[in-house]
């Protein structure tokens, strides 16, 4: 089996009294795309500076295709295109010199210059912003110039903090069909957002973050399973052998009362939300036999018109997780620390 | 949007034509892109025009002037060196103090970092555009430099003289101002309040370079020398300040510890061969340069917070023996710093003494020696009391000047003769713990060079906040070397 490219082992990082990360530990595997989400202050820029060598872990070990970041993070830094979710446009700077700027900072020079920077600008489609002062680009102009920048490099991974907040529909869906093609060139993505449904589209795995853990990782059929990863990244059922939780959309002929009355009533159900003709409610043991007898009895009892299974919404798979902590808590691994020094861990001058 | 992924793409390449031929391929990127953002500045632009309206306004008014009524000369000249002194000694250095932080701060130095290009590479590209600016400035200036010859009374080759060390003085002011620019925006303010001091001060001294200093050296020859030692002073404080500049967002795993601390050694180099040449007036005076700058550059050394990692130690590793203990001397934090000092002075010291024994001259060794072993103590006692405190991390530097100040301000209120009457068994016993605390006691010992103390026990004294030092530095730097044997461990397993 080949060495993930992205390993973040027991990371923890603390900014004064803030404890940043604490103890996340995460693989990404060659050719994913993968997305960190979490709330604002969950941990993901932080987690993705580590990965990018311009943060130091206190603890823990971060490689990116099996490098050191802290020990070589020159060798780290030529691998990997950074996007970050605060970009800055440099004054009295044209689009075209700002692109030409970076390939040369990345060694291009002559015509493999011209053809790179030809090729992103392609790419990214900003050919009629050449000429244009970065300063006076709209948010998804800008977004499109960053991204080719992070491009210029031909990276393996890209790592992309929060690419498509702030931006419009139409920038947002021209943002999804970059990811998708740079998908199929074979690069490696991980994209954080705090909004979920937004990445659980193009996103092959998921990785959850809150307050400085990661929660769970998992594909999107995992999370509606409402699986936590184990040690090692693998995936486990919160309860092992237990059915998965399902969301029912029911409508009967007579009085809604009578519904919630009787859902409160049977083992396993619970009610979500009341509707005009009907009700909305989880049920915890919904194997298909269950589910079926279920039906049966409900049929037996009241007017049922309709039983639909509905969609469990990615949102709250996540708040479920969040709520009812069935995340990891990932056990630290025991590792080799060096003696402490006076005063702990940092690395400010003067 | 396009969403072609053909590798040709033939439009973009035309339209990028007419933005790549301004500079040539083969300069260094930092220096372009500080170039093009430099030189379309409103600052640098109107900067420009103003320069030139001002100029030419005022030349054309004291040509006016001279024709008429005469003395319109003294209003051109004046004007000619407030503008010069101002695009060549004051613009680069303020410019310079705000290149580094808000790039650190806003977060535009990660993507350059994340480049080919190393601290070092953009510290350098930065501090090149500046001068290269600044050139084209005075080129703009030229013009009336030569139009000033024809008012008559000009010595070019003085005027030149006088702009060529205004040039090196603000090539230096602005790597200071490189460097500083990662201080906090008050250090910042303070530097600019020094640099009106020293800024007047320097355009007086290089006013007064060929009418003062010709006298002062005699001969033409001496004159040169002078400035040989100028040049070369101001190289190595360039040098300097421009490696420890790229300190401040280096990543940790880069040991730049070794050239912050090798490089000012260089000062002391001239003092050798001028001692060697018999001018011992001319070695003593850069031995005074020299020890300045040691004094700031182990301050620098011995405040700057960083841990020694694993990689910081491989490259000694590898080679055994002598160098592998070399290597100690350079790595980073107070320790290493402490040790690396200890190391200088010895050195100095046994200069000293074989300089004495050379020479046959009294040069006062074991007063000197002392000297250098309480210097040692005063620069490193204050660390030593500020790394008692494990939140100090982030205010070290201050820390360790208050201390200094406190320190200081105890040997002058002990030396107070006034104060000395009005309680005199008070100040004898402040005065004889002055001696004994580290630091105060080495200003005491300078001081006490030309004058030994009447003080009895003082030499004992001494010798206790000496021993004091040493102790409490071996044992708040255990843990520190015991790190350190871990990570060379860490580093063979590596291998």
């Amino acid at each position: 089996m080949s060495t993930p490219l992205v390993e973040m082992i027991n990371v923890t990082r603390r900014f004064g009294f803030v404890q940043a990360l604490r103890g996340v530990t995460f693989t990404l595997e060659r050719g994913q795309v993968a997305g960190l989400i979490g709330a604002n202050g969950a941990g993901k820029t932080t987690a993705m500076r580590i990965l990018t060598s311009l943060d130091e872990p206190d603890t823990g070990t971060v490689r990116i295709d099996g490098i050191d970041v802290v020990e070589q993070p020159n060798l780290v830094r030529r691998r990997i295109g950074w996007m970050p979710d605060h970009f800055q446009p440099y004054k009295d700077t044209t689009v075209g010199d700002y692109l030409d700027f970076f390939a040369r900072a990345h060694g291009y020079r002559g015509a493999e210059l011209k053809r790179r920077l030809a090729e992103v600008i392609d790419f990214t489609d900003l050919t009629p912003l050449v000429s244009r002062p970065m300063d006076r680009l709209s948010k998804g102009q800008t977004q499109r110039l960053c991204l080719g920048r992070t491009l210029l490099n031909d990276p393996d991974l890209l790592l992309l903090d929060e690419p498509a907040a702030g931006l419009d529909p139409r920038a947002r869906m021209e943002f999804k069909n970059l990811v998708r093609m740079l998908r199929e060139r074979g690069k490696t993505l991980l994209i954080s957002s705090h909004i979920l449904s937004e990445l659980a589209e193009m996103c092959d795995t998921l990785v959850f973050m809150d307050a400085g853990r990661v929660v769970h990782q998992g594909d999107k059929a995992s999370l509606l399973r409402h699986e936590a990863v184990g040690e090692g990244g693998g995936a486990l059922p919160a309860e092992p052998g237990a059915a998965p939780k399902a969301v029912f959309e029911i409508e009967v002929a007579g009085p809604v009362v009578d519904l919630t009355a009787w859902l409160e009533m049977r083992a396993g159900w619970r009610l979500l939300e009341t509707r005009s003709e009907g009700a909305r409610a989880e049920f915890s043991e919904a194997s298909p036999e269950r589910v079926a007898l279920e039906v049966r009895r409900l049929a037996n009892d009241l007017p049922l018109l309709s039983f639909h299974r509905q969609e469990r919404r990615l949102e709250e798979a996540f708040i479920d997780i969040l709520r009812t902590g069935a995340g990891p808590r990932l056990k630290p691994q025991p590792e080799m620390r060096p003696p402490p020094l006076p005063g702990g861990a940092g690395g400010d001058t003067l | 949007m396009s969403h072609e992924t053909s590798a040709k793409a033939v439009m973009p390449e035309a339209v990028l034509e007419p933005e790549q031929v301004d500079f040539p391929t083969w300069l260094p990127p930092m220096l372009v892109k500080e170039l093009r953002q430099g030189l379309r500045t409103r600052r640098f632009v109107g900067g420009l025009i103003a320069v030139q309206a001002v100029l030419a306004l005022v030349f054309v008014f004291s040509f006016a002037s001279e024709a008429v009524a005469g003395g319109g000369r003294t209003a051109s000249d004046v004007f000619f060196w407030i503008i010069t002194g101002s695009v060549l000694l004051v613009a680069p250095p303020l410019r310079a103090l705000g290149a580094l932080g808000p790039e650190i701060d806003q977060r535009t130095m990660d993507l350059l970092l994340l480049t080919h290009l190393d601290a070092r590479r953009i510290v350098w590209g930065k501090w090149a555009s500046m001068q290269a600016q600044t050139l084209l400035l005075l080129a703009t200036l030229m013009p009336y430099a030569v139009v000033r010859y024809f008012f008559g009374s000009v010595d070019l080759v003085n005027d030149f003289g006088v702009m060529a060390s205004m040039l090196v003085g603000g090539a230096v002011l602005s790597a200071v101002g490189l460097w500083a620019s990662g201080l906090p925006r008050v250090l910042r303010v303070l530097i600019v309040v020094g640099m009106v001091f020293t800024v007047p001060n320097f355009l007086g001294l290089a006013f007064a370079r060929s009418s003062h200093v010709s006298a002062t050296v005699g001969p033409a020859g001496d004159l040169m020398l002078w400035w040989a030692l100028g040049l070369w002073s101001a190289a190595v404080t360039l040098l300097y300040m421009l490696v420890l500049a790229v300190r401040w967002f280096a990543p940790p795993a880069e040991n730049h510890t070794g050239l912050p601390r090798l490089v000012p050694l260089a000062l002391a180099l001239p003092a050798l061969a001028l001692a060697a040449a018999g001018r011992m007036e001319l070695a003593g005076m850069q031995i005074v340069v020299t020890a300045a700058g040691l004094v700031f550059v182990a301050a620098v050394e011995l405040v700057t917070i960083r841990e020694p990692m694993a990689i910081h130690l491989r490259g000694w590793q590898a080679r055994g023996g002598w160098q592998r203990m070399a290597g100690r001397l350079v790595l980073p934090g107070w320790p290493s710093a402490a040790l690396w000092l200890a190391a200088t002075l010895s050195v100095f010291g046994v200069g000293w003494t074989a300089a004495n024994a050379w020479l046959a001259e009294d040069l006062k060794t074991g007063p000197v020696l002392g000297c250098l072993a309480l210097a040692w103590a005063g620069l490193v006692f204050p660390m030593v009391l500020v790394s008692l405190i494990p939140s100090a991390r982030k205010t070290a530097g201050g820390l360790y000047f208050l201390v200094h100040v406190l320190l200081g301000a105890l040997v002058v209120i002990a030396g107070n003769d006034t104060l000395g009457s009005l309680a005199p068994t008070f100040m004898q016993t402040l005065d004889w713990i002055s001696h004994a605390v580290p630091t105060a006691s080495f200003w005491h010992a300078v001081m006490e060079l030309k004058k030994p103390s009447a003080l009895p026990g003082v030499m004992i004294a001494q010798a206790a906040g000496l021993l004091l030092t040493v102790g409490l530095t071996y044992w708040l730097a255990r843990p520190y070397w015991e790190r350190v044997r871990w990570l060379r461990g860490e580093s063979k397993r590596d291998e």
